[in-house]
């Protein structure tokens, strides 16, 4: 066994402080969920697996999940969850009258995203389940995903007035795979000359999902709820190293591990014979 | 639900404004984590939570990291920013004096995750580069990476470990998440000299942000 840990107590040690997270991504046999808060104007307790997880007082705009950090809610009890059916209740906090109860189905490997949001037109408090997209077709790209959770009839998404994405009616999404680059003045809107969310010049970094929920309407206002989920993209390894002459085989036997040996060797001998003189003169 | 908002007031626990009552140790902690949703009960409280800021996320601009030092081993190397190779593998700087960042990761000042820079611990006809020191490295040493905006930022070694190239945990080298840090890779171990002309193991050395 070569694996050896030189200082420090490897991956213990980087749990204890916090390093030894994995990437974003789902693994094989478990999944995860992002919960994003889109419903204006109501407080919620989320209650799941009859109390396992708890998240009270979740205001409107939050987004939680495993490995988020601040602006969003990390929850590492989100991650690794066993695949299987996750009963999930929703209560308004002001009056505790239940605002949703229904079985959350998680297949292992995937990537969820539960979304609280106004049903359009009427309004309503409605719970929307979306797969996150963790792959990209092409090393170098992200991934911008919008979702139209909010109470407004259909739009498109736009960028400087090229459209990106659309139609999308309430409860839809649309995913874009494409270069890591940043995308001058994006807004959603029924069409290119109606702006009705403004989200400014949206960057996207290699490897990333930006993760967009339409927000709305707060009193009259639009805006949208944002997380993202990183690591996307992970090599299959370093080869940091092409001429051996660092070699710390025993044994290599050629090439310059061999004259390094044989240097070592004489450094022993040198060495043994100046202990030996040493023990000489103190005996005397 | 006014008992726990009065509990998390009492405590007046800030930190976005988010309190754990119970369940697993530290939010972003990945210590004693156990698979399936009945293995431990977590209540989170969360109030207060400045949400409109999420919005900010879509404006997140990194800085690639310019330059690495060491002053401990003698190692201060320019950083160049990388990507993967059409094998799969990360790119590298050609030669073992320059290092190389993994672009489609981390920076020194994102939210989260590994900043990884690595570089060639030697290469014909340049000999042996700087990153061949790495295995003297001791937890406690002092990293610091300079920015392209020219901002300094400090790191201590919390740990190094030499693993077996087919073993090297890369989910957990490349993560975005958990707090920010770096990781520094380079090759070492024994070379193969009669099979593909590589070294087998990677040198691993993670390092905890301290400024």
């Amino acid at each position: 066994m070569r694996n050896r840990i030189l200082a420090g107590l490897g991956a213990a040690t980087l749990a204890t402080v916090g390093l030894a997270a994995p990437a974003n991504a789902v693994t094989d046999e478990t999944a995860d969920v992002y919960i994003v808060h889109a419903f204006p104007g109501a407080t919620v307790d989320i209650n799941i697996a009859s109390g396992t997880i708890t998240l009270d007082d979740v205001g409107p705009g939050v987004a939680a999940g495993p490995g988020l950090a601040s602006p969003n809610v990390g929850i590492d009890a989100l991650g690794d969850l066993a695949p299987g059916d996750y009963n999930v209740v929703i209560t308004n906090t002001a009056d505790d009258s239940e605002l949703f109860n229904d079985d959350l189905s998680l297949e292992a490997g995937v990537s969820y995203t539960v979304v609280a949001h106004p049903t359009e037109p009427a309004g309503d408090f409605t719970v929307s389940v979306f797969e996150n997209q963790l792959t990209t077709s092409e090393v170098g790209n992200g991934l911008i995903t919008v979702r139209h959770t909010a109470n407004v009839g259909a739009v498109s998404v736009f960028s400087d007035g090229t459209e990106l994405a659309g139609p999308l009616s309430n409860g839809d999404e649309g995913v874009l795979d494409v270069a890591a680059a940043t995308y001058p003045n994006v807004y959603a809107g029924p069409d290119a000359d109606t702006p009705a969310i403004e989200l400014g010049d949206v960057t996207l970094p290699a490897g990333t999902n930006i993760l967009v929920h339409a927000f709305g309407p707060d009193g009259e206002d639009f805006s949208a709820v944002v997380f993202t989920i990183g690591g996307l993209t992970t090599p299959d390894g370093v080869p940091a190293g092409s001429a051996g002459l660092v070699d710390e085989g025993a044994g290599a036997g050629f090439g310059w591990a061999a004259g390094g040996a044989a240097l070592l060797l004489m450094v022993l001998v040198a060495a043994g014979i100046l202990v030996r003189r040493q023990t000489v003169s103190a005996q005397r | 639900m006014s008992r726990s908002k009065g509990l998390a007031r009492t405590i007046g626990f800030t930190m976005a404004s988010l309190l754990l009552l119970s369940g697993c140790s530290a939010l972003g902690s990945s210590e004693v984590r156990e698979r399936g949703v009945s293995a431990r009960d977590t209540k989170i409280v969360l109030s207060n939570v400045e949400t409109v800021s999420t919005l900010e996320l879509l404006q997140q601009k990194t800085t690639p990291p310019a330059r690495v030092r060491m002053p401990d081993l003698g190692i201060d190397m320019r950083v160049e920013a990388h990507g993967i190779e059409g094998d799969g593998y990360m790119s590298l700087p050609e030669s073992p004096f320059v290092a190389g960042w993994y672009a489609y990761g981390s920076a020194p000042d994102s939210r989260t995750g590994a900043t990884v820079i690595a570089a060639h611990v030697d290469s014909l006809p340049e000999g042996i580069g700087p990153f061949a020191g790495l295995r003297e490295s001791r937890e406690g040493m002092a990293i610091t990476v300079t920015d392209d905006a020219g901002e300094v930022h400090d790191y201590r070694v919390v740990s190094v470990e030499r693993i077996d190239k087919d073993e090297v945990p890369l989910d957990r080298v490349f993560t975005a998440t958990g707090d920010p840090h770096l990781v520094l890779m380079t090759c070492g171990g024994e070379y193969d000299w009669r099979g593909a002309g590589q070294y087998l193991d990677n040198y691993i050395v993670t390092a905890e942000k301290v400024a």
